[in-house]
């Protein structure tokens, strides 16, 4: 029994470590080193992929065959100014562990599959680093013992996931599918941020893993609007409604990290937040009534709209999607340990049907796609099922559709300064050149060509 | 003027014939184009579908780099293009292509010259040349005192762009070395130099001034079109889905068009922002033909009669993959089974709604205004003029190195006008420069295939024969070349030959549990049906098996389906997580799958079938009777085992077992697993073909039918069919209980020899894999075991990928010459063939076949974002059917990039072994074979055994003999540590 408090000590903290080293050593050599660095990068991530999956095991084992009680992991004072201490603390309990545990063995198992699945891709490097850096994230949204501590894994999950959506950059969709789920992630980050700045405000403490008994939210108003918050940051994260038309373009890049992003891990983190924040305080029963109708309704949007997919990717997104609310409704009845097995299976299941998606042309059956036959093929009157595909295929375009208003304004705004930009150089830089009679006269032609483009656009 | 009908049946001949993804056929993708000589299809076919027509510049250079290319070839590459117009000037356009430097800017040019320290030393990389001696004789003179007028004149002369701060100081510090000239010559050449050549560039570039960039509405139609693409997509899969989504598009049996039309016009208030008021747009053309709704939509977007046929080309070559799987729908019923009602055909239907579509997308766009204008802008960065002057200057000044050109010299090249010497500077175009490095590259490898085919079969005493105790025969695939090289390395006593591997068993097979499908060449249409059924005494053990197998689809259907039930989201809580099972289990332990699914899947049901050929004797089965096929009959076996055996030339001398193998390819989570299968089995593993003509030509019957027809098969002779999966390198025998007892031990030798053969034939291919551990073939073979069954292996084999060559004739001739894995092998023997026939019926078929496959690989690997499928990695399965890319994209066809990332593209090189007048009238009886030679498609020689002579088709259809320039072969006692130590593309060798 003496060798038990060691490992109560070391393990924890192994899980975040491993990572940190091989998060290090891959930077390092992406940064500085030359040459064929694959082999090495692969056996960097199989160190920290794999010693962060049996330190979570470990942990997971002393944990669950112990009395309740909750392991710290990491505990840092930082004084970022005199007088300010930020405490950055991190913990395991028994919510956390299944999180973690599944986090672990998924990320190991992804970071297998990619090792011959990037193989020679020109961004190897890039991906494993990334792949690295979510992993550490999802850890440390599993562990965080404060809402600002979360607020660091929200914003490193956030972020590779628009770099990975975007890992072809070499293609412009890429880039806009990949803005419309940063978009989505500004407004949970907002929302995050905002709820662990009332807290401070409201005087309480925003702690979220302690072995006490259950905190109280803030009095007043706060008690209303941090709850709404926690949701509001809750449901683009996981896709949900209405903030869910991310999700089924959000794979565009190479299959592995889809997998386990919008099927294995990322897509829960909402999720998580919701469950792990009604276990820690005493929340409004209006929270749970929330929950419950958030979750019937993204859970009917998904089916709906998977209805007309046609595509393998989207049709797991909407499944996602789906089953998502699912856990949602389920957490609103109060049903915590159901919706944890709920989160457990269902992100193993859908990892692996987005990782063997290509068997679909050969194996159909594998995948268990649906023989066709519903209710409404059964309609007796077609015009509604017509109608009813019509609204589905709209919902599913408009999911599609790129980020438009947003663009736009944004496009105006850049398109102010490059006019403003030529007025400098032409009128105010260009004035003063000593620029050649040849230079000028190419340089006329170039704006003479610009300036028709420009009434042509202004008469369209 | 031509009707929208008529265009577009006239446009269809440009899209992609590709089938479904679950039976893949390679096929020339350029296939409307081969009316037209090889090089001016490229560039034709690269200007309509805007690809690239060569490969980039780098590349080739590379190549050269290598010694891959050398100066010979490019030399000849000039004269056969008609570009060789004197030493002198090959000499300017070789400097010319190897001195080429990237796209660069005027400040990374300095930079290179002031940071490299280019204006020091020497550019040197392809060996010091003439430069230094040139550099020494022009110090001399200016040491004696000639030329140094002539440069000062040169420092003073204003250049008429004026000069950089990094320009004056280059010519003050010149100005500075001229005083002692002998002190640094060097630094003094490479300064003058470059102040000429920067000179110079500036002259051309007033020669030659680009014309100013035309700017029209391309660009609000570009982002229409970017706008639209997933609603297109979507609509058109909706209609094409064979069972993705559940839910079927309503109206889609009234045709595209309509169905679309139905959609667009029903009222739901959600159609996304550029959508928004279609539905009144869309009301006009209910009810409406899409061929009348084309031509008013292009009334109504003002094109001019003159300019439809280039619109409608251009609207159907937006998004090929779509519009080639909808002119599909027309002649093939493998996409979807639509009745045909409404009189237009598919692709007007869909390029009608393409059009409404983005017509709409646009006049909103335009009704935005001034929102939108940031979103046309283009982003392509554009080089200024200054730009192009200096990455020429560059250019000449890198190139005057290579040819020991100075400064002066320069200078005087320059006034003497012999401006021809610079056309490559500034009138030569990638696409110019692209066909010369082509042609050299290829030159060099028809180089050397031809020299060591010759070297190797003038060596060998053609008429020698030895009694063989195996014969195996195998299809003419590329990949089987080391497999039987590996067998024939037993010695004599084995015996191979390559016949295109379907075997003459043109059949419709039915399969145990899943539809009948054909398996037999694409052209041929087959006209007998066999079945798989259990053995009787074996139901217990196969039920079991497939038990097993549908207790696990069971499974995993209850889980997975996607619109979510009740049922299955109790099956994700419940028992989700056993997904993590196979996952692991596919991923770190593959092998262990592959032995899993061998034991309980395979293996039984190999023991456990059989399979019905024949007539009438067991026509009891139900399958026969309703459909309109029938089982083979006596004659038509006879005449099937009869014919195989002649084209192989194998009439005589039988051995006591001849092994049939068959071949196909499995390989998990791979949706181009059917490019890996037999081509003449039609995309399809050739596993049944050869176990029915082993059956079949074992009939004490059929050989009785085969003497009449002057084929006499002794008794001791035993057929044996069997399967060779080039994935994973298994080999399976068929039918081991119907071996006559006199035989068992003969099977057992061949296995053995099999087993050697196969795990050479996996060590072989594992030098292409970084991943194997090659410590023995053991483990080679059981990496390739893995590599089968691994769910994440982008390259589970590599395929054709080194195809390059094919070989007609007999194997005698090739028999321990190492092709590389490289060349289709054809056995023939022209000896029995007098009359041609033969002859005429294997190149009827091995010719479309094997310059199918080599094309296909040609032009996914010349430009593999236009005629291929683009990287594998986020490749996304549609419709059941084909893949995109990513979320929302065109259909891809054509191979992707990691399937073709070994490949070399060059076109086949063929030899027929036959005597000239054989050739020469088989060639008359097939005009297209003909007239794909002389048009340059692929490369034909033809070799004489009698006179070991060889002749090259020219382009005019006469014979030339073709001069060995350096028919050296090396020659070798094994290749084995040749294949230990490399990886890459091998010469060829001889093995003794």
């Amino acid at each position: 029994m003496s060798i038990l408090p060691l490992f109560v000590a070391v393990l924890p903290p192994l899980i975040i470590g491993s990572l940190l080293l091989a998060l290090i050593g891959v930077a390092v050599l992406q940064l500085f080193g030359s040459g064929d660095r694959e082999h090495t990068i692969t056996e960097i991530v199989k160190f920290g992929l794999s010693g962060s999956c049996l330190s979570a095991i470990g942990s997971g084992a002393i944990l669950l065959a112990g009395p309740d009680l909750t392991l710290p992991v990491l505990d840092l004072a930082l004084r970022p100014a005199p007088g300010q201490t930020f405490e950055f603390k991190l913990a395991l309990d028994h919510l956390a562990i299944p999180f973690v545990l599944v986090t672990s063995l998924l990320c190991g198992t992804v970071g297998a599959f990619s090792r011959s699945y990037l193989h020679k891709d020109p961004g190897h490097g890039r991906f494993f680093f990334l792949l690295l850096l979510f992993t550490l994230g999802m850890e440390v949204i599993f562990m965080a013992a404060s809402f600002e501590v979360l607020f660091v894994g929200w914003e490193l999950i956030g972020l590779t996931s628009a770099l990975l959506i975007s890992f072809f950059f070499e293609r412009r969709s890429t880039a806009d599918n990949s803005l419309k789920a940063f978009l989505a992630y500004r407004v949970s980050d907002t929302a995050l941020l905002t709820c662990s700045l009332l807290f401070a405000l409201g005087g309480a403490e925003g702690v979220l893993i302690s072995s006490h008994e259950k905190g109280l939210l803030p009095e007043g108003m706060l008690s209303i609007v941090i709850p709404a918050l926690v949701i509001l940051a809750a449901l683009p994260k996981s896709a949900q409604f209405p903030f869910s038309a991310w999700l089924p373009r959000a794979m565009e890049g190479p299959t592995p990290s889809s997998a386990i992003f919008y099927g294995g891990l990322s897509v829960h983190a909402g999720f998580y937040l919701i469950l792990r924040f009604q276990h820690q305080f005493v929340v409004p029963a209006f929270f749970y009534v929330v929950l419950v109708v958030i979750g019937i309704l993204s859970a009917l949007y998904g089916n709906l709209l998977a209805k007309v997919q046609t595509d393998v990717k989207s049709m797991l997104a909407y499944g996602a999607i789906t089953h998502v609310g699912l856990m949602f409704i389920e957490v609103g009845f109060g049903f915590e340990r159901l919706a944890i097995m709920h989160f457990v299976g269902h992100a193993f299941l859908r990892s692996y049907q987005i990782l063997s998606a290509g068997s679909l042309v050969h194996e159909s059956r594998s995948l268990g796609v649906a023989k066709r036959s519903s209710i409404f093929d059964r309609l007796k009157r077609p015009a509604l099922f017509e109608w009813f595909h019509a609204v589905a295929l709209d919902l599913s375009l408009r999911d599609g559709s790129q980020p438009t208003s947003m663009v736009n304004r944004l496009e105006r705004l850049s398109s102010r300064i490059a006019a403003f930009e030529e007025w400098y150089t032409k009128g105010v830089v260009g004035g003063l050149s000593t620029a050649t009679e040849r230079e000028s006269r190419v340089v006329d032609s170039a704006s003479h060509a610009s300036s028709a483009l420009a009434k042509e656009q202004v008469k369209s | 003027m031509s009707t929208v009908h008529e265009i577009l049946e006239h446009v269809a001949h440009l899209l992609p014939t590709q089938a479904p993804l679950d039976v893949f056929v390679h096929h020339n993708t350029l296939h409307a184009f081969e009316d037209l000589a090889f090089f001016e299809a490229l560039e034709d076919a690269a200007k309509v579908f805007g690809a690239r027509a060569y490969m980039a510049d780098s590349w080739y250079l590379e190549a050269y780099s290598r010694g891959r290319i050398n100066d010979h070839d490019l030399m000849d590459a000039l004269a056969e293009l008609g570009e060789f117009t004197g030493r002198e000037a090959a000499e300017w356009i070789r400097a010319g292509l190897l001195a080429l430097p990237g796209r660069m800017s005027r400040e990374q040019v300095l930079w290179h010259l002031c940071e490299d320290h280019e204006l020091d030393y020497p550019y040197d990389r392809y060996g010091p040349g003439k430069w230094n001696g040139a550099v020494a004789h022009e110090t001399a003179a200016l040491v004696r005192g000639e030329g140094a007028a002539q440069l000062r004149a040169s420092l003073r002369e204003e250049t008429p762009l004026g000069w950089t701060d990094e320009d004056r100081r280059i010519a003050d510090d010149l100005a500075e070395f001229l005083h002692t000239p002998e002190a640094h010559p060097q630094r003094r050449a490479l300064r003058y130099l470059w102040i000429e050549a920067l000179r110079l560039s500036t002259d051309l570039a007033l020669e030659t001034r680009r014309p100013a960039d035309v700017v029209t509405d391309e660009a609000v139609d570009a982002l229409a079109r970017s706008l639209t693409l997933p609603l297109v997509t979507k609509v058109v899969a909706r209609y094409l889905d064979r069972g993705m989504g559940p839910w079927k598009m309503p109206r889609a049996e009234e045709g595209f068009f309509p169905a679309v039309v139905a959609y667009l016009t029903t009222r739901t208030m959600l159609k996304p922002w550029i959508m928004e008021g279609i539905e009144e747009v869309a009301a006009e053309y209910q009810g409406i033909e899409s061929v009348v709704a084309i031509e008013s939509l292009l009334k109504k977007q003002a094109v001019s009669p003159e300019q439809w046929h280039e619109r409608l080309r251009k609207e159907t070559l937006s998004l090929k993959g779509w519009a080639g799987l909808m002119h599909r729908v027309e002649a093939h019923d493998d996409v979807v089974e639509y009745p045909r009602t409404s009189r237009s055909s598919a692709l007007s239907d869909f390029i009608a709604a393409k059009m409404l579509i983005e017509m709409h997308a646009r006049s909103r766009l335009m009704s935005q205004g001034a929102a939108t204008t940031g979103a046309m802008r283009t982003n392509t960065p554009v080089d200024t003029v200054a730009d192009r002057i200096y990455s020429r200057a560059y250019h000449i000044f890198r190139a005057c190195q290579l040819l020991g050109v100075c400064g002066g010299d320069l200078r005087t090249l320059r006034s003497r006008s012999e401006a021809t010497l610079l056309d490559v500077f500034h009138r030569w175009d990638e696409v110019r420069r692209g066909r010369v490095w082509h042609l050299a590259f290829e030159k060099n490898f028809q180089q050397r295939a031809f020299s060591a085919f010759l070297g190797h079969a003038s060596a060998v005493d053609s008429a020698r024969r030895s009694a063989a105790r195996f014969q195996v025969v195998c299809c003419i695939d590329d990949r089987e070349e080391s497999f039987r090289r590996y067998l024939e390395e037993m010695g004599d006593q084995f015996e191979t030959f390559g016949t295109a591997g379907f075997f003459g068993v043109d059949v419709l097979f039915q399969e145990l549990g899943k539809e009948p499908a054909p398996y037999c060449p694409v052209i041929v249409t087959p006209k007998h049906v066999v079945s798989e059924v259990i053995k009787k005494d074996h139901r217990d053990r196969l039920s079991l098996s497939q038990r097993f197998e549908e207790t696990t689809s069971t499974i995993s259907q209850s889980f997975g389906g996607v619109p979510v039930t009740l049922r299955s989201s109790f099956a994700v809580v419940v028992g989700g997580a056993l997904a993590f099972f196979p996952m692991i289990l596919r991923t770190l332990f593959p092998r262990l799958s592959h032995l899993i699914e061998n034991t309980f899947i395979h293996k039984v049901r190999l023991e456990a079938t059989e399979v019905l050929y024949d007539s009438p004797a067991s026509s009891v089965d139900a399958a026969e009777a309703d459909t309109n096929f029938a089982r083979y009959s006596l004659e038509d076996m006879a005449e099937r085992v009869a014919g195989v055996l002649r084209a192989i030339g194998l009439v005589s001398g039988f051995a006591d077992m001849i092994v049939f193998i068959g071949h196909g390819s499995s390989s998990k989570n791979n949706p181009f697993r059917s490019a890996y299968d037999c081509g003449a089995c039609g995309g399809r593993p050739g596993r049944v073909n050869a176990r029915v003509f082993a059956l079949m030509a074992n009939r004490p019957e059929v050989r009785e039918a085969l003497v009449r027809r002057g084929i006499s098969i002794p008794d001791s002779t035993v057929f044996v069919g069997a399967y060779h999966d080039t994935c994973n390198d298994s080999v399976v025998y068929f039918d081991n209980d119907r071996l006559p007892s006199s035989h068992t031990s003969l099977l057992v030798e061949l296995r053995t020899a099999v087993d050697y053969a196969r795990a050479r034939n996996a060590d072989e291919r594992c030098r292409r894999f970084a991943f194997a551990t090659r410590t023995s073939e053991q483990s080679s073979l059981a990496h390739v075991e893995g590599r089968a069954h691994h769910i994440a292996e982008p390259r589970p084999e590599y395929g054709h990928a080194t195809n390059a060559m094919c070989i007609i004739g007999r194997r005698a001739l090739t028999r321990g010459l190492f092709l590389d894995r490289r060349a289709f092998l054809v056995s023939y023997d022209s000896s029995i063939d007098p009359e041609a026939d033969i002859l005429v019926g294997l190149l009827r078929a091995v010719i479309p076949v094997c310059t199918g496959i080599n094309l296909e690989y040609f032009f996914s690997c010349l430009d593999n974002e236009t005629y291929g499928a683009g990287s594998k990695l986020p490749l996304n399965i549609t419709c059941l059917l084909g893949i995109i890319t990513g979320y929302a994209s065109d259909l891809r066809t054509g191979l992707p990039q990691q399937m073709i990332e070994i490949h070399e593209p060059v076109r086949l090189v063929t030899v027929i072994e036959a005597p000239l007048e054989t050739v020469t009238s088989a060639l008359q009886r097939l005009p297209a074979v003909l007239n794909f030679v002389k048009r340059e498609w692929f490369v034909l020689g033809v070799y004489d055994a009698t006179t070991k002579s060889l002749v090259r088709v020219q382009r005019d259809g006469s014979f030339a003999p073709w001069d060995a320039k350096h028919a050296l072969l090396q020659e070798t006692y094994s290749e084995l540590p040749i294949l230990a130590r490399n990886s890459d593309h091998l010469a060829f060798f001889s093995v003794h």
